[in-house]
């Protein structure tokens, strides 16, 4: 066995060594560099747009509200009020929105609601989610907050996982199989599958195993990248699942 | 209102918020698989041997994970023409890099591939995956310096009754000069081909079964520029205990940023702790920027007083006042000895160990 030659450093007791620590990209934000920060916003916005939703605000205002929120964030008056020394990006975002909606809104509102800065398209909003908050009517903020989390992260992983398929030529492969990926009951056979991709049946099963196990690759590379430490990997996977739940 | 589907693995169904329209559970599940069970490494499922290898790392059999580090993830891998295995760096960056940022990456990564140096781990190819750049660099067997900073740690302290630890205290010191020596040489060539670290601290030093030093990731932190705000982020930089104070307040550096890193990493390997610690990386940033550094022989009274000011000159806070050059720094370190050898008696009365 190799021994590890790119370790990252052991000594020390910094946060932020494992991966891509995001609240790490917010807290240096203030510091006068935003642009991470301004990609972060348009990634992160849904879950922040449905606990805002939930907590009774109405489409447009809470449209409003995430702006003013995530403008809040790049001009780092967040981090007076929260301390983000150690923890999950998830944690930090919710922690940080609560602050905001309950100290920082009147505020927000009166610099035109996020000094005019248009972070977000809500073009991407599709237009039944306009319309309905179901199947999140019986829940708390905080629990749409980390379901949306958690859809926004598979959804992430699927298109990153298309993106790979698309660049190795094998989109029609990803596309075929991608229903696959939670389960061999689909409504198709291999043999069928295998047929239309012109492999054979044993290849199409290898190549599902390999999409399935890259998946969760991708899962967890997602989640590490909001975590302080390798370890938390897999009770971040479980709060996410029991979210959705 | 369409009818909710069900998951036909688990049978629950998939609610209307489910915009990819498979079940969530099922999916996040996977992300409990290892994938450990056979060679070909799940990050690439696509490299494996089902003849079809055409595009990105066709060329690659990835063989296990060897790191992950704040860059991203370390492979041993085989490269299939050459027959040869090789080191293999996936840089995630996801969306976070913009297009111009990673053009930028991969000048910087195409003018270190030019480097041709016993001490400098050499790259063999620059690509990407997908969104992500990747590295394919020469395999050091071995650890990286930060893996072995015990072995370089002092058992002296600010301890009197340690003084008949100096013989054993002065080899420790030798050994290190040396070590940094050759570091900087490696620093120097790379500078006089108009390429900049940016980035140098224990783990991107790999010490081979012969303890020789390979520096590498060689300017991976112009990634992170400006433009993306990353340049300051210490989650890809790492610790910034090494980053120097003009880097730290993210101003424009030279090579007399490596030079300050150089002198922080010797201090460390002096004294067993860095130049500032702190709890928070924002904590460490502050305090390069404003506090001078302690010195070092309060940590260790056997260090050498030449030596000590050697490594605090490359930690001035103004470049300026630093060495100019990686050369110079290494020049010193390696006129040192004979310095410091030529007395027997040090500043404090305590008789030194002669080679």
């Amino acid at each position: 066995m190799l021994s590890s030659s790119y370790q990252s450093e052991t000594s020390g007791s910094q946060a932020g060594r494992f991966g891509t620590t995001h609240w790490s990209i917010v807290l240096k934000a203030g510091q006068g560099a935003d642009g991470a920060l301004v990609r972060l916003c348009q990634i992160y916005w849904p879950p922040l747009y449905w606990y805002i939703r939930r907590r009774g605000h109405a489409i447009h205002e809470a449209q409003d509200l995430t702006q003013a929120f995530f403008a809040h964030l790049l001009e780092n008056r967040a981090l007076g009020g929260v301390a983000p020394s150690k923890g999950r990006f998830r944690s930090f975002l919710l922690v940080s929105l609560k602050h905001f909606l309950d100290n920082e809104w009147d505020k927000a509102r009166t610099l035109k609601r996020g000094g005019g800065q248009m972070l977000i398209s809500w073009d991407h909003l599709k237009p039944e989610d306009r319309e309905l908050l179901e199947p999140c009517e019986q829940m708390t903020p905080e629990r749409i907050f980390n379901r949306r989390w958690a859809l926004m992260l598979l959804e992430r992983v699927m298109n990153q996982l298309r993106n790979e398929c698309v660049a190795s030529r094998k989109r029609e492969r990803f596309e075929k199989l991608k229903d696959y990926l939670t389960g061999d009951a689909a409504e198709k056979s291999y043999q069928e599958i295998a047929a239309q991709l012109n492999m054979s049946e044993g290849a199409v099963k290898v190549t599902v195993h390999r999409l399935r196990r890259r998946f969760g690759e991708l899962v967890r590379a997602q989640i590490a990248r909001t975590v302080d430490s390798p370890e938390e990997i897999d009770d971040e996977i479980r709060q996410l699942f029991a979210a959705l739940t | 209102m369409t009818e909710k589907m069900k998951c036909s693995s688990c049978g629950n169904e998939i609610e209307r918020d489910v915009s990819f329209h498979q079940c969530p559970r099922c999916l996040l599940n996977l992300g409990f698989w290892r994938g450990t069970e056979d060679s070909a490494d799940g990050a690439l499922w696509d490299a494996g041997s089902d003849g079809e290898r055409r595009l990105g790392l066709v060329d690659y059999e990835i063989l296990e994970r060897i790191g992950r580090g704040g860059m991203g993830v370390v492979y041993r891998a085989r490269q299939l023409s050459l027959d040869r295995v090789v080191a293999l760096k996936m840089i995630g960056l996801g969306e976070l890099a913009s297009p111009a940022a990673l053009a930028r990456f991969r000048r910087e990564a195409e003018a270190a591939a030019k480097l041709e140096h016993p001490n400098i781990v050499a790259i063999y190819e620059v690509g990407e995956h997908g969104a992500d750049p990747f590295l394919v660099m020469r395999l050091v067997e071995g650890a990286s310096l930060a893996q072995k900073l015990r072995e370089f740690a002092s058992s002296v302290g600010y301890d009197p009754t340690q003084r008949e630890r100096a013989p054993k205290e002065s080899r420790r010191q030798l050994k290190i000069a040396r070590l940094l020596a050759v570091v900087a040489r490696a620093i120097d060539y790379a500078h006089e081909r108009g390429v900049l670290h940016r980035d140098l601290k224990p783990s991107n030093i790999l010490l081979d079964r012969d303890e020789n030093p390979h520096v590498t990731d060689f300017g991976i932190a112009k990634l992170l520029d400006e433009e993306t705000a990353l340049t300051q982020t210490t989650e890809l930089l790492g610790t910034p205990s090494y980053m120097a104070p003009e880097q730290a307040a993210g101003k424009a550096v030279s090579r007399t940023a490596d030079v300050y890193s150089l002198g922080a990493i010797l201090y460390e390997l002096l004294t067993g702790r860095p130049v500032f610690d702190g709890k928070r990386p924002i904590e460490i940033l502050r305090r390069v920027m404003e506090q001078e550094p302690t010195h070092p022989g309060m940590f260790n009274e056997l260090l050498d007083r030449d030596l000590a000011t050697i490594c605090l000159k490359c930690l001035e806070k103004d470049p300026e006042r630093r060495y100019g050059t990686a050369l110079e720094f290494a020049e010193d370190l390696e006129r040192w000895p004979a310095l410091f050898f030529a007395c027997s008696v040090g500043p404090l009365g305590i008789r030194r160990w002669r080679a």
